[in-house]
């Protein structure tokens, strides 16, 4: 039988040994750099949602197309850089497509002509730090205010789900960065951000979708 | 047509959200465990190097089963008992390396008493963790799990996949064996590998 005694050493002794990791703050960091693959138990709904993401976008394709030919861009707008494209489609959705994330500011002004308030900006992870992305370890989007209770609403009748209503194909690291957005689901003194990532091989998608109060600062938008 | 799709590409953006959401979460699972299983493996090889190789590789083998694992009460417990096994999984390969550095042997004595007294004169945590190193792996299990997670007998009986009762005569012989280890700077006798509690198995 162990003394109480012998426990309480015990106890302070491991408590002593433990607490002199040394450089515990760094390892944390490179360990929380790695990407490793959670599995989501959506692997089948993932094939399934990647051939319906081919699809739409084919869909939508045609539908550009269509629109492109039959009412010389009376429906249909499209602005394309070599870094980013920006759709505008017949009944006002708005499609971006960022392969680089060259000009945000360009690329923002873009989206509020498009009739979106929205907030473009560039994610670091060595300026913004590992974790700098993810609003719910504190990460932040510079000059704006992130929505954390219609963050959450990742329901299917969530705002994020009507507001970013399409596939987003691509997300991984280097990959082309397709969002859509429903303008007319965003509800007044609500905008959307979006950060994309520059660290190739980061633990991230390339890039992270936000929504924000609305604000001059952050929107252009009134509050 | 396009709408009609549009309900499909909307159970995409669904699925999308979704997995970014669980992704997230695991990374939220990460952050907030890290720290105790780096310090788990830190007592448990001694090596701080060893130490983020059994998390990355723990983080690995939890991730797998993350589907699985983030519907369950205590995820964090569940990461920390994969730590132990692959600690005992390797324990073999381990306590050879450690036998190099510092080979020796001397036949099992101490008691609580004498087990505390030289647990209150340690004065030199190398000195702490190399005796600990020389404990076989369970007894190693079965002190930190006991006296730096704190946990109940019960939960490390469970962790181990041995009864309760194993547990404590393990705490007690392992005590006697630091304290040995402790006072006369001397590896422990190896005991049997086949005595109650000391078998090296991983579940």
């Amino acid at each position: 039988v162990i003394t109480s005694e012998l426990e309480n050493a015990l106890r302070r002794t491991f408590t002593w040994a433990a607490a002199d990791f040394e450089n515990a703050e760094q390892a944390q960091e490179r360990l929380l750099q790695r990407d490793y693959h959670p599995r989501t138990g959506n692997r089948r709904r993932a094939s399934l949602a990647a051939a319906l993401a081919t699809a739409a976008a084919a869909i939508t394709a045609a539908v550009l197309t269509l629109s492109s030919a039959g009412t010389h861009g009376g429906g249909t707008s499209t602005v394309r850089l070599a870094a980013w494209t920006v759709t505008k489609q017949p009944d006002g959705r708005v499609t971006v497509t960022i392969r680089q994330m060259l000009d945000p500011g360009r690329l923002q002004r873009q989206l509020r002509a498009f009739g979106v308030p929205a907030n473009v900006s560039v994610y670091d992870a060595k300026r913004d730090g590992p974790k700098g992305w993810d609003y719910s370890a504190g990460g932040m989007v510079p000059s704006c205010h992130i929505d954390r209770g219609l963050m959450n609403s990742i329901s299917p009748n969530g705002l994020m789900a009507k507001v970013f209503f399409g596939p987003h194909p691509g997300t991984g690291p280097g990959q082309p960065f397709t969002v859509w957005i429903s303008p007319s689901a965003i509800p007044a003194g609500v905008g959307v951000a979006l950060r994309v990532g520059v660290t190739p091989g980061h633990m991230l998608p390339s890039a992270s979708i936000y929504l924000v109060k609305a604000s001059p600062q952050c929107t252009g938008t009134g509050g | 047509m396009y709408e009609g799709k549009g309900q499909a590409a909307r159970q995409v953006c669904m699925e999308w959200v979704g997995d970014v959401a669980v992704k997230r979460q695991f990374e939220r699972f990460a952050a907030e465990t890290s720290d105790l299983l780096l310090r788990t493996g830190y007592l448990m090889t001694g090596d701080a190097r060893d130490a983020e190789d059994l998390v990355q590789e723990t983080f690995l083998r939890v991730a797998r089963r993350w589907h699985k694992v983030r519907l369950m009460d205590h995820p964090a417990a569940y990461a920390r008992r994969v730590l132990i096994n692959l600690v005992l999984r390797d324990a073999d390969r381990r306590s050879r390396r450690k036998a190099e550095l510092r080979p020796g042997g001397i036949g099992l004595g101490g008691c609580d008493a004498g087990a505390a007294r030289a647990l209150r004169q340690v004065d030199d945590l190398a000195e702490f963790r190399w005796a600990l190193a020389q404990l076989p792996a369970r007894q190693r299990a079965v002190l930190v799990l006991r006296y730096w997670a704190d946990l109940p007998v019960a939960e490390v009986a469970g962790i181990l996949g041995c009864s309760e009762g194993t547990v404590t005569s393990t705490a007690s012989r392992a005590a006697a064996r630091l304290a040995q280890a402790l006072t006369y700077g001397e590896s422990p006798a190896p005991e049997s590998a086949t005595s109650a509690g000391e078998r090296e198995s991983a579940p």
